[in-house]
């Protein structure tokens, strides 16, 4: 299934707006079982940050494999940067 | 009353709340104010790129005041924040009277000091908020700011500052960015950034 981001607002910043976020989809919007690949797009987010990055997807993992979450980054330059500095950090 | 500027209120031994026009006590008053630079830079005519990436780097350096202070505030909770954008160039202050970068890294690796402390902030996946695995946001900022054509950035915490300019250090290595601040000593962080629009 595909979560279009832009539904959580399109400017992504702070920590504690990541880490509901990622509630809200995990009691709303995602699968409470199976194991569907589930995308996260980000087509039309205008402003990302690692830091909500970070929290959304830590939150998102206390309950999804990894393995199970496809990242579509689209065209944004905060979203792209957001992506690279993230893989930087943690490869 | 003549007005606190954001070098003595970051020195003070004794804090005291700024100007209501600068101060941020909480979360939602600064992040309604990037909210604000955002819709200045659209309104000014910068590009769809340039406003995502500086709205996003403003958003990591305020966000770094609450998240590494939050309960820890040793007199005044919050951050100043302000900023001024002159068409082509946009400049932003922002500064906080919380821990600072040493304190907060010295959890996890005691013994520090603040050369190092900058160092690790700017250059490790390593934050003080451990076990949390993150500490994204300063390498952001970095990443940021070395694809921007023209830009000024100092950021200083303690006894040392990391200066960067686009013009003169756009090959340089964070260690080298580093230096004392010849007797100056913030007691959280002060930052300050200026960005010349692309054309």
């Amino acid at each position: 299934m595909k979560l279009s981001m832009e539904k959580f607002g399109n400017v992504l910043i702070s920590r504690p707006a990541g880490r509901e976020a990622a509630l809200a989809a995990l009691a709303y919007s995602l699968p409470k079982e199976g194991d569907e690949a589930i995308e996260l797009d980000f087509s039309n987010v205008d402003v990302l940050t690692p830091s909500w990055m970070d929290e959304f997807m830590q939150t998102l993992m206390e309950r999804l494999p990894k393995s199970q979450i496809k990242i579509t980054e689209g065209e944004n330059a905060s979203v792209q940067m957001t992506m690279k500095t993230i893989r930087e950090t943690t490869h | 009353m003549e007005m606190l500027s954001v070098q003595d209120w970051v020195r003070a031994y004794d804090g005291s709340k700024p100007s209501v026009e600068v101060y941020c006590q909480t979360r939602d008053v600064v992040q309604a104010r990037v909210e604000s630079l955002r819709s200045s830079l659209t309104q000014h005519g910068w590009s769809e790129t340039q406003t995502s990436l500086i709205t996003a780097i403003i958003g990591e350096l305020t966000s770094n005041a609450f998240d590494h202070n939050i309960g820890q505030w040793p007199d005044v909770p919050g951050c100043w924040f302000e900023f001024s954008n002159n068409h082509d160039q946009i400049s932003v202050t922002i500064a906080d009277r919380g821990q600072g970068v040493r304190s907060s890294l010295e959890r996890v690796r005691p013994g520090i000091d603040d050369i190092q402390a900058r160092e690790i902030a700017f250059a490790e996946h390593v934050t003080g908020r451990a076990p949390e695995k993150r500490g994204n946001g300063l390498k952001f900022v970095m990443n940021v700011l070395r694809t921007l054509d023209e830009a000024r950035f100092e950021y200083l915490s303690g006894s040392t500052m990391l200066n960067y300019s686009t013009q003169t250090d756009s090959q340089k290595d964070i260690a080298s960015l580093i230096s004392h601040s010849a007797g100056i000593v913030i007691r959280g962080v002060y930052t300050t950034l200026q960005i010349q629009k692309s054309i």
